[in-house]
């Protein structure tokens, strides 16, 4: 018991650590049967052709102008993408959170839309407004008669949609750090001279800095991830994404695909370690411990306020037009919804009342939503665990390649990884204690847990630097075992997050088809699975307007999803956990690093 | 009660305290004192039971209680960022440790109001929710929180650094008072040294991992064992060696080494000394002075040293710059280290 | 508080779920084997269930007192899940996809051999599947045009004509992938003319030179738009489509196809059935009872009346619609080698994507 290594683990109640013990081997098990071997067996599978190593993958891609250009496609997205994200992002987030706008709330509902608002939908969304027969471009057409159409097409327009749709995580993460900052330095400075400018420049952004980093990184990964957008909207310019999904879905392209998604993943990795450092670096937002709420600023410039609040109103409309657009769509007939013209003509009930008196569509929408329910529920809890675990060894290298190994399957699209399971574990296998996976229920829900692992971990790990160590602490020496500690103390303090999350990943995996389609089984066809058979261009001419009613749904059951979840739950959270007002933590309120939901590590919601 | 011997604490392969020894009886204040990064909270943290010590022991009661985990160890702890529970009320808080035992409703009741009472928290503030509190509140709830199961032992890791300055000094006096109704042994760590000199029966010093000096407040500032206690408590004036020099020449002894180092504190330099004091006088240069209300300070030259002085005010001295006067240095408080 | 208790009621729900659905499921296994001839229990992968199929399908099958279970995705997927299960199948039969896919299949040994009650009533050259699988619909993919917009004389007599043609550059729709059958169909088009043993992948430079022009001078259609309108409103009025699909397109969009055969024919296809290899011991009967049942002249007919679709099956195919059987007359089958197909299918889909596709 005097050995150094023991202290590490702060552990000294041999009891309490009996489950601590089955829980590490728990982990080095899931880690082992389900990350490591199934990934490797399908490398394998993929790479050893005919017993020996065959790397004509690499031989065909440098052949192909098209992958080449693909891939450093995919590296000017993220890189532009980057900057623009950011500026729009902290934009919108400036003006709903720190300048005093008129009707902030209202714009807030238009910005926080593409949490529901995304993938394949969203771009759909922006072609009525920008496409070839859209709102806008009938309106330009009007002024601009010999102006083409079809303008709003290739990089500009892939960059000007992911632009407003990967804001997302500004709205959360970088919401939460404006609201955490002190009233009081931004008074201080004031008081000091510096004008409306100079404690933006001075003190908020410096405050705001890892989450700006981190915000970065995210950034940068969904544009080399990229998936909807180029697919939508990308013409001519193709990226990264779509192709590997193009290749995984054809056994002998396979390789093609496997080696692509690791130069992916191998990108996220290293951004992966940059983030990390950041994090190490601090994350020492603010020390006083008697925080003043931020109170909103009203711009001092007549002038400049203008400008901003028409700036922040035209965004509201660029946000939240596409997303009405859609839904009237939904409402179109054939005829309107294919030629993108809204009339009172046009209107119909028949899309909704196709789906909705179809009994046969609820049994799918309740074996999705337990599934990515599911699986979002328990990658959430699988995770905080393992945080802690990683968090509280700090030092330890086993604790810190543990954490790296849950990022595996960033490495690897969702299929693969399913693939791998198939290959590894078709006959009952010892290692899942005589079970196969082949025909099984719970296979789908495990690839969707699997697939959510690494930003979930990213994201919870990001929550635990956000409070006080010493909770824990205060929790034991009051006489609380671990366990308890964890499940009183811990557990609440990680909820706003951790529901967050929740919502997220079931949003993510709600519509999935790709992986679906491979795994399902016969007895629970999935929503992505019943999207398709009613949305299948080659078998129902009326498959347009069927795919714009399910994205309705899917809004709708997202947003509610959020509702219950995220937005009470983080109001009582934010209450609870003091994010609103004082502050009695020295670390960061809330630096929440996570890496977003890039098209590789997650199928695009909506997609197909 | 407490006795501590050969306390040593690694991390990895840095040891961050090494050879710590010494022993605390029942009812007293006893603070480690020392900069930052010097091993007190370390210690601390050891006797919480955060930190297993690689070598030594930690004895209470005669027991050796360093495989005892840390909710076995009925202590109190007071952290420095006050770690409430921010998903729980201020009720909920102080009843944390109450409940953990199993205790009824109108037993934990009775407790928190009892607890309350001696903070000095209302009924309305009990119902708050912790981030409602001022810094100073939250102190106190937390202070009620460790005590709420009565501990022999209560543990301070800097409860007062994150208040300013007047609360800092209000909830001082709060504490001593706390600590003698209770009855309870306090372990206090500190940096700051005059809260360590006002609240403490007995202090360690700490430095870079180890103990420089044990002893009542007293011991430490008039008989600082180390050239570091001595800078490190209270402002003490370098005497130059041309200076010393000239002690020693007007001293029957040749007592002072002219190789050590040797200081004085800024009080102990007089304007004046009764006729059979021992004192040497010294001829000196008013540089600066700052006036206090109660009292004020001068800057002097003399020889080769520049020194400090605290002068009372009586109302009717005052010293002008480049006033040329003689000061007084009695031997006997000067303190020599090295050599 | 409350907060935690919905969180915790989450997770109980969902293990509860879980474990409800393991459990049913295991109850399922207890009862396969389809020894009850009282319910035959058949698990049925397809690509062909969309729209109303499986509906239909299931109404008619559990009258004749089957007990199906469907597995239902894109012929690709299909295929896909049928390899990767190839160690423990899971399916029953399998219908739907191409004689390519099916090839694939066999090579695996996926299929039992089997002969089906209504083998007599194909045509004996369409029957290819040595035993192992046999065809129920014919499906076949063919350049056309809109008559609205192109006269008869302006129109391109085969494929690879289209990319000389410059009053039809950037008018004609060409793949934007090749996910589907139908789109590497139009492709195969071109390839299956410069059959070539010494060319790269069994086809001449020349083949590959056509397929690349023919692809750098036509149309894609971007993901927004609808390829069947552009086709209906002149703007592409050059395509391409699977034979089945013709009749409810032409009515949603109003136009008249016009059909091109040009001398080598259309690439015809066949959607094939099989019984899947489970093993020795497997019992087979519900699924040999399944595919005498599905393949019948009767069901085809009644399948096809209500679908549409050209059944091989002879006696079916007097149901076929008349639109169906007038561009099936002015169309020819193209005579293709499936295996020669199957094992280069991919490697030349490969070699267009990464090399050939503008």
């Amino acid at each position: 018991m005097n050995s150094s290594k023991i202290t590490k683990f702060r552990e000294s109640n041999y009891l309490s650590k009996i489950p601590f013990y089955l829980f590490c081997i728990f982990i080095a098990w899931f880690i082992l049967s389900l990350l490591i071997l199934p990934n490797i067996n399908v490398l394998v599978d993929i790479f050893w052709v005919d017993g020996q190593l065959s790397l004509s993958a690499f031989d065909r891609l440098s052949r192909s102008d098209r992958a080449i250009r693909a891939v450093l496609n995919s590296f000017l997205l993220a890189s532009v993408l980057t900057i623009t994200v950011n500026i729009v992002g902290t934009f919108i987030v400036l003006a709903t959170e720190y300048f005093d706008i008129k009707g902030a709330k209202l714009l807030r509902v238009g910005f926080m839309s593409t949490l529901v608002f995304s993938g394949m939908v969203l771009n759909n969304g922006y072609l009525y407004v920008y496409g070839q027969n859209g709102v806008l471009t009938n309106l330009l057409l009007q002024v601009f008669p010999n102006m083409d159409p079809n303008w709003f097409t290739g990089f500009p327009a892939v960059l000007f949609v992911m632009t407003f749709a990967c804001t997302t995580n500004h709205m959360l993460f970088l919401r939460n750090g404006v609201k955490g900052l002190d009233n009081n330095t931004i008074e201080a400075a004031k008081n000091l001279g510096s004008n409306q400018w100079q404690v933006l420049r001075q003190i908020v952004f410096p405050t705001l800095f890892p989450v700006i980093i981190t915000l970065v990184i995210m950034s940068f990964q969904l544009g080399l991830g990229a998936m909807a957008a180029p697919t939508m909207v990308g013409g001519e310019f193709e990226t990264i994404s779509p192709l590997i999904l193009n290749f995984t879905q054809r056994p002998a392209s396979r390789d093609l695909a496997a080696l692509l998604s690791i130069i992916l993943g191998f990108a996220q990795i290293i951004l992966l370690i940059v983030m990390t450092r950041n994090e190490k670096k601090g994350n020492f937002m603010s020390i006083s411990k008697t925080k003043t709420r931020v109170v909103k600023q009203k711009i001092e410039n007549p002038v400049l306020n203008g400008i901003v609040h028409v700036l922040a109103y035209v965004l509201f409309l660029i946000y939240l037009i596409p997303l009405v657009l859609v839904v009237l769509f939904s409402f179109m007939n054939l005829q309107g919804i294919s030629q993108s013209i809204l009339s009172l003509e046009y209107f119909t009930l028949d899309n909704y009342a196709d789906i909705l008196s179809n009994r046969s569509n609820f049994g799918p929408l309740l074996t999705s939503m337990v599934y990515s329910g599911g699986a979002a529920v328990l990658a959430v809890l699988f995770m905080i665990l393992v945080a802690r675990l990683v968090m509280k060894n700090k030092k330890n290298k086993l604790a810190e390649w543990t954490e790296y190994l849950f990022y595996i399957p960033w490495l690897l699209p969702g299929l693969m990884i399913a693939l791998g399971l198939i290959i590894s574990y078709d006959s009952p296998s010892l290692l899942l204690f005589g079970n196969s996976v082949v025909g099984s229920v719970w296979i789908l829900p495990l690839i969707y847990l699997i697939m959510m692992l690494p930003s979930t971990l990213r994201y919870i790990k990001g929550a635990y630097y956000s409070f006080d160590n010493n909770l824990e602490d205060a929790s034991r020496i009051l006489g609380s075992s671990s366990i308890r500690t964890f499940v009183q103390v811990i557990l609440p303090a990680l909820l706003p997050t951790a529901l967050a999350l929740v919502a997220l990943n079931f949003n993510n995996f709600l519509a999935d088809y790709d992986l679906s389609a491979f795994l399902y089984h016969p007895a629970y066809p999935t929503l992505g699975i019943a999207i398709r058979k009613n949305a299948d261009a080659a078998n129902n001419v009326n498959a347009a307007a069927v795919n714009l009613v399910y994205s309705v749904i899917i809004m709708g059951v997202s947003a509610i999803m959020f509702y219950i979840v995220y937005g009470r739950g983080s109001k009582i959270g934010e209450r609870k956990s003091g994010i609103k007002k004082s502050k009695k933590v020295i670390k960061a309120p809330v630096i929440e690093t996570g890496i977003g939901d890039t098209g590789v590590s997650d199928p695009t919601t909506g997609g197909k | 009660m407490i006795e501590i011997r050969d306390l040593q604490i690694k991390y990895d392969d840095f040891i961050a305290i090494n050879d710590v020894n010494f022993e605390i009886k029942e009812g007293e204040f006893f603070t480690l004192l020392g900069p930052s990064g010097c091993g007190k909270t370390t210690t601390l943290r050891s006797i919480a039971g955060f930190l297993k010590p690689s070598k030594g022991s930690i004895n209470v009661n005669g027991k050796n209680i360093i495989n005892i985990p840390v909710e076995k160890r009925e202590l109190g702890m007071i952290f420095q960022s006050y770690a409430l529970f921010p998903t729980m009320s201020v009720y909920d808080n102080i009843a944390y440790g109450l409940k953990i035992e199993k205790r009824s409703k109108s037993q934990i009741q009775e407790r928190v109001l009892e607890l309350a009472d001696l903070v000095e928290l209302n009924e309305e503030q009990l119902q708050k929710n912790v981030s409602d509190l001022s810094g100073g509140q939250q102190q106190r709830v937390a202070i009620a929180r460790a005590l709420a199961k009565k501990p022999n032992i209560v543990l301070f890791d800097e409860p007062l650094s994150n208040l300013d300055a007047k609360l800092r000094k209000q909830l001082r006096l709060e504490l001593k008072r706390i600590q003698r109704e209770t009855g309870m042994t306090a372990i206090y760590v500190t940096h700051d040294q005059d809260e360590a000199l006002e609240i403490s029966d007995h202090i360690a010093v700490f430095n870079d991992g180890k103990i420089e000096q044990i002893g009542t407040p007293r011991e430490i500032y008039d008989h600082s064992a180390t050239e570091f206690v001595c800078n490190f408590i209270g402002e003490a004036n370098s005497i130059g060696s041309d200076l010393i020099q000239y002690i020693n020449d007007h001293t029957d002894k040749n007592r002072f080494n002219p190789e050590a180092k040797h200081y004085i504190r800024e009080e102990k330099i007089k304007l004046w000394v009764p006729s059979n004091s021992q004192a040497v006088p010294i001829n000196a240069t008013v540089v600066d002075g700052v006036f206090y209300g109660t009292f004020s300070t001068y800057i002097c030259k003399a020889l080769d040293t520049t020194l400090r002085i605290i002068v009372k005010e009586d109302g009717n001295t005052t010293i002008d710059s480049k006033k040329e006067l003689t000061i007084y240095i009695d031997p006997k408080d000067i303190l020599e280290y090295g050599g | 508080m409350k907060k935690k208790w919905l969180l915790t009621l989450t997770s109980a729900m969902t293990l509860f779920l879980l474990g409800a659905c393991s459990s049913e499921e295991s109850g399922e296994n207890t009862g396969d084997g389809g020894n009850n001839d009282e319910n035959k229990e058949v698990l049925v992968y397809s690509n062909s269930l969309a729209g109303g199929r499986q509906e239909w399908i299931d109404e008619k099958a559990t009258e004749a007192g089957f007990d199906v279970q469907y597995v239902e995705a894109g012929g690709g997927e299909v295929l896909n899940r049928l390899l990767a299960e190839a160690n423990s199948p899971q399916a029953d039969v399998t219908f739907g996809m191409d004689e390519a896919m099916f090839f694939e299949l066999l090579d695996e040994d996926l299929f039992v051999e089997y002969e089906p009650s209504w083998v007599n009533e194909l045509p004996e050259e369409t029957n290819i599947g040595e035993g192992y699988f046999h065809p129920l619909v014919e499906q076949r993919i063919f350049l056309m045009y809109n008559e609205e917009f192109v006269s008869a004389e302006e129109a391109p007599e085969n494929w690879q004509d289209l990319s000389d043609m410059t009053e039809f550059a950037q008018k004609y729709r060409v793949p934007a992938q090749l996910g589907s059958g139908t789109d590497q169909k139009a492709i195969l088009s071109i390839l299956l003319q410069y059959v070539d043993e010494d060319g790269e992948l069994g086809i001449a430079q020349e083949g590959w030179d056509e397929v690349e022009q023919y692809l750098a001078n036509g149309y894609q259609t971007p993901e927004n738009e609808e390829q069947l309108q552009n086709f209906a409103d002149g703007s592409v009025p050059i395509s391409y489509h699977f034979l089945g699909g013709i009749p409810a397109a032409e009515e949603e969009f109003g136009f008249t196809a016009v059909p091109i055969n040009p001398e080598q024919g259309v690439i015809t296809m066949r959607e094939q059935i099989a019984i899947i290899n489970k093993g020795e011991d497997n019992d087979y009967s519900a699924a040999e009872e399944f595919v005498d049942w599905f393949g019948s002249a009767e069901i085809q007919s009644a399948f096809v009346e209500e679908f549409g679709g050209l059944p091989v099956n002879e006696i079916a195919s007097e149901s076929a619609s008349d639109r169906l059987l007038e561009i099936a007359e002015a169309t020819e089958p193209m005579e293709v080698d499936w295996n020669f197909v199957r094992e280069n299918l991919n490697a030349w889909i490969e070699k267009v994507e990464l090399e050939l596709m503008p």
